[in-house]
């Protein structure tokens, strides 16, 4: 964004490249104990008794049950429905019954060994298609928590009159963050005032779930998150049950608590995305326009519905992809099943949606004996486009541009003609291209951001420099380096004047959760309107000088520091009916394309990615290294998601725990990555920036898809595509 | 469990005399009797990188190497990379292509391209070999490109 192409380095490299950097397992308190969490030994059924043996019940240990909790024993959430300790009704395995803290961590296993549980069990539905066909009822009359529909036009007719009408089911299975650091979270009471630190990305979910949960004002609250190493979405909603449970260990203990996941226990029973099944019905005309659609998605929400409406909301809004389709009616369903909870995790119910729907339209192309590049050019959002909300897309739109400098560039076309010839010549290996094309809509969905009405700000500091004021964290995106970049661009002064102050929800404004791609968007508009702020301020009272040093210095002699708080404003032209689900769902979409190059050997069926190439429009690029990391390692989860991620639940329990079993990619797995941005400026989001975090997670699975579709001849309609599977699928086709 | 043992080894060029569990893995000692921090543990089974250190000028993960194997083991870990608190040059490349995110698998990594880089004076324009030097990290924030093109950029800024 700068004309002299200054790097802008990350602010916390150094302490980070030293060790330095204070995670929450790094701290160290006098008089420590370590809590731990007793859980559930079954899936579902209803808790009489607990208790600990005659042996164990001095020797200090402290032990937490829902009678301890001072407040509602629910965590607030979306829906908080979620108890913070099981009074009597359990609902899934390792959900938590009670806690314990004592100083010897090894005194903890023996106590959680032989505690004495009086449980009665129930049947249980582990599997969304059980609890579909309600061979239990779980909640509700039908074990569904929720709907939502989308409508537009008149679908069943149009499906009728179609000439082609295609119907095709998707499922997705579950997805583990595994953030390298695991959950944690360090309870102490100072002065009356309840202190949480630990790794979180929301701090003022985590103040609200413990003003509810124990019944106190957030007055008493400190929370202060710490370096927080990874998130992915995995630590938007789980930190507030956590950090609830060290307060309450810490409040009946009267010393500091200290909870670290182990692994095992993280992998196994914290949010994972949620499960799919997505059933399509799609209608065409002749020349291979879409004319019609009926969606189903089916969210696996797990045991509570906590967050689970607003990710279902945004999967029926990328339900459709990115295809223009005048008679379309989305149904969404929330079914609850004996399994932990889903949460969010990058994408938030957006990259189901988007394999789904472009493995979908790829499939069709070649049934409607066209090019899986012409099938697109014909249906595609294009700039004045409507979408399925009736929100008209404008003038910003540069997906055919993007289309084309793909195909030119990576010569798709002739790449995709010669595999075929390749193919019906080679028996020992299989080529195949694969393309998707995906978009991500930036912030909170429809009256989200008004709602949250976040703020943040800065202070001009008595020594002059600027401290920037937000409660957004940089989990590795690297936030704080993009807020201090735009702050020192608008005010027109070095970086190295500028910092980040460090968050306490005592002090620190609430700019909101760190999550749905909102940070640079929204709270990088806010910290861009009080920068501009803080200049006219200066300007005015010294008009004639130039130096911002001798500026700041004068207002500062006169008046003293001065700190300017933005507060939101939402755009008045956007208008969302939660109700009908019509309107400016999003204020902007990022778009993207990904190409794959792949070769696939038939004696191990394992996928070997050659090239991926892979295009974004995120509007005004900020930092381009940062974003690069951003898209790479999207890149790198959707990879995992289609390829290797397998998270095998067995009656509603993970048995694939560990990060030995649990295979994500590493630096051998990973293949050459070509990224560019498109040009283009957003009409919202400071300097014409649109939101990143989340879409390149959406591209990979279909592209992936789509290659195995050409070089296989096979039609694959769930993840991951594991050699086995793939073998499965092949010798069924060629029975 | 409750016996100690007594172990006489060096850390970063320190002396350390300690009594400790027999089965205490090193990246326990270092965080938890050492107070160095630095080094994390990610799974605590051997399989993500982060807990790795250099012992007697071997790449380990600490949180595999039981205390009753420590006496008279020299030890490198991440707080010992940086001379008079300057940057070495591995963090400073790491630092220049922005190859790091979260930062909590970076001790560890930084630990490995050590390794690679001046103990096995590993060719710094093979990227085959390069991954093969950091496939036993695993990042779950920067897809590993950066972090190569970091190791890449060293290729006349060691020896």
């Amino acid at each position: 964004m700068k004309k002299d192409k200054k790097i802008f380095h990350r602010v916390d490299a150094d302490e980070k490249l030293r060790g330095k950097a204070l995670f929450v397992d790094d701290i160290y308190m006098p008089d420590m104990l370590y809590g731990r969490i007793v859980r559930s030994p079954i899936t579902r059924g209803i808790l009489n008794k607990i208790s600990i043996p005659e042996q164990y019940k001095k020797k200090d240990l402290v032990f937490v049950t829902y009678k301890d909790i001072p407040g509602k024993n629910c965590v607030s959430s979306v829906e908080s429905d979620l108890p913070i300790l099981t009074e009597r009704e359990i609902r899934y395995k390792g959900q938590a019954i009670a806690l314990i803290a004592h100083k010897d961590r090894e005194f903890l296993e023996d106590v959680l060994a032989s505690l004495e549980l009086s449980i009665e069990r129930l049947p249980a539905c582990t599997d969304m298609v059980d609890s579909l066909n309600k061979k239990e009822i779980l909640v509700n009359k039908d074990n569904i928590f929720r709907r939502l529909r989308i409508k537009k036009g008149n679908a069943d007719k149009f499906l009728k009159e179609s000439y082609f009408k295609s119907e095709r089911i998707y499922r997705t299975p579950h997805q583990e963050h595994l953030y390298l650091e695991t959950q944690g979270m360090i309870g102490y009471m100072e002065n009356g005032v309840l202190n949480i630190k630990g790794s979180m990305q929301c701090p003022f979910y985590v103040v609200e779930a413990l003003e509810l949960g124990l019944g106190i004002s957030r007055k008493r609250i400190s929370v202060q998150p710490t370096t927080t190493g990874g998130a992915f979405g995995g630590k938007e909603d789980f930190p507030s049950l956590l950090a609830l449970h060290a307060a309450l260990l810490t409040m009946k203990a009267g010393k500091p608590v200290k909870m670290i996941l182990e692994r095992g226990e993280d992998i196994a029973f914290t949010t994972k995305r949620h499960p799919s099944l997505i059933k399509q019905e799609l209608g065409f005309y002749k020349e291979g326009k879409l004319v019609a659609a009926r969606v189903k998605v089916i969210l696996d929400a797990g045991a509570y519905e906590t967050l689970s409406k607003v990710v279902l909301s945004r999967s029926i809004l990328h339900a459709m992809g990115v295809y223009e389709c005048d008679n379309v009616v989305i149904d969404g369903e929330l079914v609850c099943t004996n399994t932990p909870p889903s949460g969010a995790f990058r994408g938030f119910g957006a990259p189901q949606s988007m394999f789904a729907i472009e493995s979908h339209i790829d499939e069709i192309s070649s049934k409607l004996k066209m090019n899986p590049v012409d099938i697109r050019r014909i249906n595609i959002i294009k700039p004045q486009s409507i979408l399925c909300t009736g929100q008209n897309i404008g003038n910003e739109c540069i997906l055919p541009e993007m289309l084309n400098d793909a195909l030119k560039e990576t010569r798709y076309i002739t790449k995709y003609e010669k595999n075929n010839i390749f193919n019906s010549k080679n028996r020992e290996m299989k080529k195949g291209i694969g393309i998707s094309l995906f978009m991500h809509g930036n912030g909170f969905t429809g009256n989200g951001e008004r709602i949250l009405s976040s703020r943040a700000g800065l202070t001009l500091k008595a020594n002059g420099s600027i401290e920037l004021l937000f409660s957004n964290i940089d989990m590795g995106q690297g936030c704080n380096t993009v807020m201090i970049q735009i702050a020192s661009k608008a005010l027109q002064i070095p970086p190295e004047n500028i910092y980040v102050g460090k968050i306490d929800t005592l002090s620190t404004p609430d700019s909101g959760p760190t999550v749905a791609s909102r940070t640079t968007l929204i709270i990088g508009d806010l910290i861009y309107k009080a920068s501009k702020k803080l200049k006219r301020i200066l300007q005015k009272s010294s008009p004639r000088e130039d130096d911002f040093n001798k500026k700041a210095g004068k207002y500062i002699s006169e008046h003293g520091e001065l700190t300017i708080i933005e507060d939101y404003r939402h755009p008045e032209e956007l208008s969302f009916d939660d109700e009908t689900y019509q309107g400016e769902a999003y204020r902007s979409y990022s778009l993207g394309c990904n190409i794959a190059e792949i070769e696939v050997q038939l004696d191990t069926f394992q996928i070997d990615i050659r090239k991926f190439h892979a295009y974004y429009d995120i509007g005004t690029v900020i930092n381009k290294p940062l974003s690069e990391g951003q898209i790479r390692g999207g890149i790198m989860q959707g990879i995992g998601y289609a390829m290797y991620e397998n998270l095998i639940f067995e009656n509603g329990v993970v048995r694939n725990n560990s990060m030995t079993d649990y295979i994500v990619p590493t630096a051998m797995d990973m293949p050459q990555i070509n990224v560019k941005f498109m040009k283009n400026k957003s009409n919202y989001g400071p300097y014409g920036a649109k939101g990143l975090g989340e879409l390149p997670m959406n591209g990979p699975p279909a592209a992936i898809n789509n290659a195995l579709r050409q070089a296989l001849g096979i039609d694959f309609h769930s993840i991951p595509f594991l050699p086995e599977r793939i073998l499965e699928v092949w010798m069924k086709k060629n029975e | 469990m409750n016996d100690f043992i007594k172990i006489n080894f060096w850390v970063n060029g320190k002396q350390y005399d300690l009594e400790v569990p027999p089965l205490k893995p090193l990246s326990r000692i270092l965080r938890e009797d050492l107070h160095l921090t630095g080094t994390k543990e990610g799974c605590r089974e051997g399989e993500c990188g982060a807990c790795s250190v250099i012992l007697n000028a071997t790449l380990i993960n600490s949180c595999l190497y039981p205390a009753f194997k420590l006496n008279r083991k020299d030890i490198i870990t991440i707080e010992g990379l940086q001379v008079d608190e300057k940057l070495n040059p591995i963090q400073e490349a790491f630092k220049e292509v922005m190859a790091l995110q979260c930062g909590f698998c970076t001790p560890g990594l930084l630990m490995a391209v050590y390794y690679y880089v001046y103990i096995l004076k590993g060719d710094c324009e093979d990227r085959i070999q390069i991954k093969n030097a950091i496939g036993g990290n695993i990042c779950r924030c920067t897809g590993y490109e950066q972090i190569i093109q970091a190791i890449e950029s060293l290729k006349d800024k060691v020896r």
